[in-house]
């Protein structure tokens, strides 16, 4: 029986689509093992460091920092567009829980990167009493690889990266705020506080920790 | 000039399932670049509900393409569906540049940009070319076996890339500390 020359193509076509899903997968399980996040992972990884960069605040036009780590409590980081519809949508349910009072505690920002005059023509953007900068570079968005809008990171106080998300709707920006807030693993095992003055072995023995507020897990 | 119009034909049906199977597993960040091109405001449901829409038609056209090869109208909605292909390409380059597609859900970290054009005429030439170039009807003329054969594969490479595109998307929504 002589098999249709298309059956023979598409029938190793369908092998090599296979074996190409198999080694893909296996790629992203290998990375998820060794400790990394899988390709096509949106925003900074969870655990990293938040980076600092300047932006121009565009309620008064002036020149800022934003400095992740010592604002006394959690941040929330959008990275989001007046030209992207959904990000409007992010931007008003962020401006509802914050008239809410679900933000309050949270050091909020706002980061576009489209040309400041595009805020004012969007009705989310100009009635939002959250602080909005446009950094003036992409390297902002490279550091926290926001590679599709809208983006919401959720930073705790010490500056450290708890969650990054596509978020449009209330539960997402309840989702983060809950990250943000909640203890991380090494909270959750126990803090013991030492006194430098009557635990010398102790902290002679764990430096790093010490000089870290002093807290031993 | 079969085994190269035919290798095409099939490269482009396994593209559309890989592409519709993928944004099937992510239609909440595909609601997203929807929103991006809708004329109007929608809900979100009403946006989702054209995201699955979309993801749907890429995968049953896909696998009608690989499935009957010598169902010539498909040919022509393969076509059609690459030129639309462009024309978002395109639209996204002028106004969303540097903007993630999710062309391919959360499998690539692909972007609204010159390559993507690129990578759209390339589809529409190929696409034009299993349109217009006739082949053999020996080549092509399979039993019911020949079939259904096809249709379990694609149904496979469907559900392959539904649970690897869903696994990405899963780690990144986990991936919290």
């Amino acid at each position: 029986m002589r098999i249709p020359l298309y059956l023979a193509i598409a029938q190793w076509a369908l092998l090599l689509a296979l074996g190409l899903l198999v080694i893909g997968a296996y790629r992203q399980l290998g990375r998820v093992f060794a400790g990394k996040r899988p390709a096509g992972a949106l925003g900074p990884a969870p655990g990293s460091s938040a980076k600092e960069f300047d932006y121009l605040r565009i309620r008064d036009n002036t020149n800022q920092i934003f400095v992740p780590a010592g604002n006394d409590g959690p941040a929330l980081l959008g990275f989001v567009d007046p030209t992207c519809p959904a990000c409007e949508e992010l931007v008003e349910n962020l401006s509802a829980a914050d008239a809410s009072g679900e933000l309050a505690g949270f050091r909020t920002l706002l980061v576009m990167s489209d040309p400041p005059a595009y805020a004012e023509i969007s009705p989310a953007f100009c009635s939002t009493a959250i602080e909005i900068g446009r950094p003036p570079t992409e390297a902002a968005r490279q550091a926290y690889n926001a590679i599709a809008t809208p983006l919401l990171i959720a930073i705790d106080g010490e500056g450290v990266i708890r969650a990054a998300r596509t978020a449009t709707e209330r539960k997402d920006i309840r989702a983060l705020i809950h990250t943000a807030l909640a203890p991380t693993a090494a909270d959750e095992v126990g803090v013991t506080i030492i006194d430098p003055d009557k635990a010398v072995t102790a902290t002679a023995d764990i430096p790093a920790q010490a000089h870290n507020g002093g807290r031993v897990t | 000039m079969n085994f190269l119009v035919l290798a095409a034909k099939s490269g482009l049906a396994l593209m559309l399932i890989v592409a519709g199977s993928a944004k099937l597993a992510g239609v909440s960040s595909f609601a997203a670049s929807v929103k991006l091109f809708a004329p109007v405001q929608g809900s979100t449901r009403a946006l989702e509900r054209i995201a699955i829409g979309i993801a749907a038609f890429e995968l049953t056209l896909g696998s009608a393409s690989l499935a009957f090869p010598s169902v010539a109208v498909i040919n022509l909605l393969v076509l059609a569906t690459a030129c639309g292909f462009l024309t978002v390409s395109s639209i996204g380059y002028v106004r969303h540049r540097g903007k993630s597609c999710l062309c391919f859900g959360g499998l690539s970290n692909r972007v609204f940009d010159g390559l993507g054009i690129l990578r759209s005429v390339v589809i529409v030439g190929l696409a034009t070319g299993v349109s217009v170039i006739a082949v053999s009807r020996s080549a092509i003329a399979l039993s019911t076996a020949g079939h259904l054969l096809l249709l379990g594969g694609a149904a496979v490479i469907a559900m392959a890339t539904y649970t690897a595109a869903r696994g990405v998307a899963m780690t990144n929504e986990a991936e919290t500390i």
